[in-house]
């Protein structure tokens, strides 16, 4: 390759890069106003902690109700927090997939796949902590704080990796295609 | 010559997130004297990194542990913040607080080496990305007690960076202050671990080759917006 072609590259990773940094600075920012608070977080709080109630009543756990922010029954409940909503990976998730070099049709199956699939991860997380809590109380905090925050994180990362590998090879396919 | 790893495949992807799990919860595993041996390195770092903060205060890291049963969520550090009487601070001469080693300092670290060494790579680059990696991440997971610090027990919201360049007061005072909320969340701490992993694992060169790929489909379909600045 040629170095003028591997210099326009690398400028178009480092805009990407920047890109990706300004997203996530304006995610943050954002994160810290009261707007945010009332409005997304506490709407999207509240959402899946009323489908994780579903979803727990689909797998014959009757007696949990929901409350606003708070999921439980009269032996165990779990309260959906600021910080441990879900919310960043996703935000981050959709920086990288946004600010990364390629066409919106290129990203469109990542969206449509990619956001699902946190978000019911996400209902899966709390449903199985209330379960955790509810049969193994002294593991919940290590559950809570060490398993699924770190696999969430990887999960919404390998969301981005597959996406990747699934752009790149259909890039390769179309380089490789003489037409 | 070397060459730079550039195919990617879904499989690889997934089997990437398996090794990950697997690594990350031998490494989380409560193996005996872990915590306190963590802990103690924890201490030292943090000791070194705040110590000099401010020459007119003391801060002191202790181990808030000693003597009791460590559960998951032990707080095991505590870090105590004093100012000379004479600053007129009042009953907040001295301040403590209290964080767990192993939620702020093992389990990045822990985090960062199991992405690094799941990564597909030859294991030389991935002994040399975890040693690298791992410095860097030491170095954040010390410096975050010191930038938490600075304004907790100042009720001035006095930070050190606004006192050596005031003129930048006014703009940087908001951008600070909300950077000391954000790093009292826990998120930075999963977070961290992957530019750090990414910067040490991925050469430039792999960038590069990435890159080229997503823009030859961009230059096939003939999308303007893909094509490098300056590009034929």
């Amino acid at each position: 390759m040629a170095p003028s072609s591997r210099r326009s590259t690398g400028l178009v990773l480092a805009r990407a890069f920047a890109g990706f940094c300004a997203l996530v600075a304006l995610y943050y920012a954002f994160a810290m106003t009261e707007l945010y608070r009332t409005h997304v977080f506490s709407a999207y709080a509240r959402a899946s902690t009323r489908w994780s109630g579903d979803l727990l009543a689909l797998l014959g756990f009757d007696d949990v109700r929901v409350n606003g922010l708070h999921l439980g029954s009269s032996r165990f409940g779990v309260q959906v927090a600021q910080g441990c909503d879900g919310l960043e990976p996703l935000a981050l998730f959709l920086a990288a997939l946004l600010a990364f070099p390629g066409t919106l049709l290129l990203k469109l199956p990542a969206l449509l796949l990619g956001v699902p699939a946190l978000v019911a991860l996400n209902l899966l997380r709390i449903a199985s902590l209330y379960l955790v809590g509810l049969h193994y109380p002294r593991l919940f905090y290590t559950v809570h704080t060490d398993v699924w925050q770190a696999l969430y994180v990887v999960a919404a990362l390998g969301c981005f990796g597959v996406w990747l590998a699934w752009a790149t090879s259909r890039a390769a396919a179309g380089h490789a295609d003489p037409r | 010559m070397r060459q730079p790893v550039t195919q990617i495949r879904a499989s690889q992807v997934a089997a990437f997130v398996v090794r990950f799990a697997l690594l990350y919860a031998l490494l989380m595993a409560p193996w005996p004297g872990s915590v306190e041996a963590y802990g103690a390195l924890y201490r030292g770092l943090v000791q070194l990194c705040t110590v000099s903060i401010d020459p007119e205060r003391s801060v002191r890291v202790y181990d808030a542990a000693r003597g009791r049963q460590l559960g998951p969520a032990s707080m095991d550090t505590g870090i105590q913040h004093r100012v000379p009487p004479e600053r007129g601070y009042g009953d907040r001469a001295v301040a403590d607080s209290l964080r767990s080693s192993r939620h702020t300092g093992y389990m990045p670290t822990a985090m960062l080496l199991s992405l690094v060494l799941a990564t597909p790579l030859p294991w030389r680059r991935r002994l040399r990305a975890a040693a690298g990696g791992f410095l860097l991440i030491t170095a954040f997971v010390a410096f975050m007690p010191a930038w938490q610090i600075l304004p907790w027990f100042d009720p001035e919201k006095d930070h050190l960076f606004l006192r050596l360049l005031p003129s930048l007061r006014p703009a940087w005072g908001a951008l600070l202050d909300g950077l000391c909320e954000l790093s009292l969340w826990m998120t930075p701490y999963y977070l961290a671990p992957i530019p750090i992993w990414l910067f040490a694992s991925v050469r430039r060169d792999e960038w590069l080759a990435l890159g080229d790929r997503m823009l030859d489909r961009g230059r096939r379909a003939g999308l303007r917006r893909l094509r490098p600045p300056g590009a034929a």
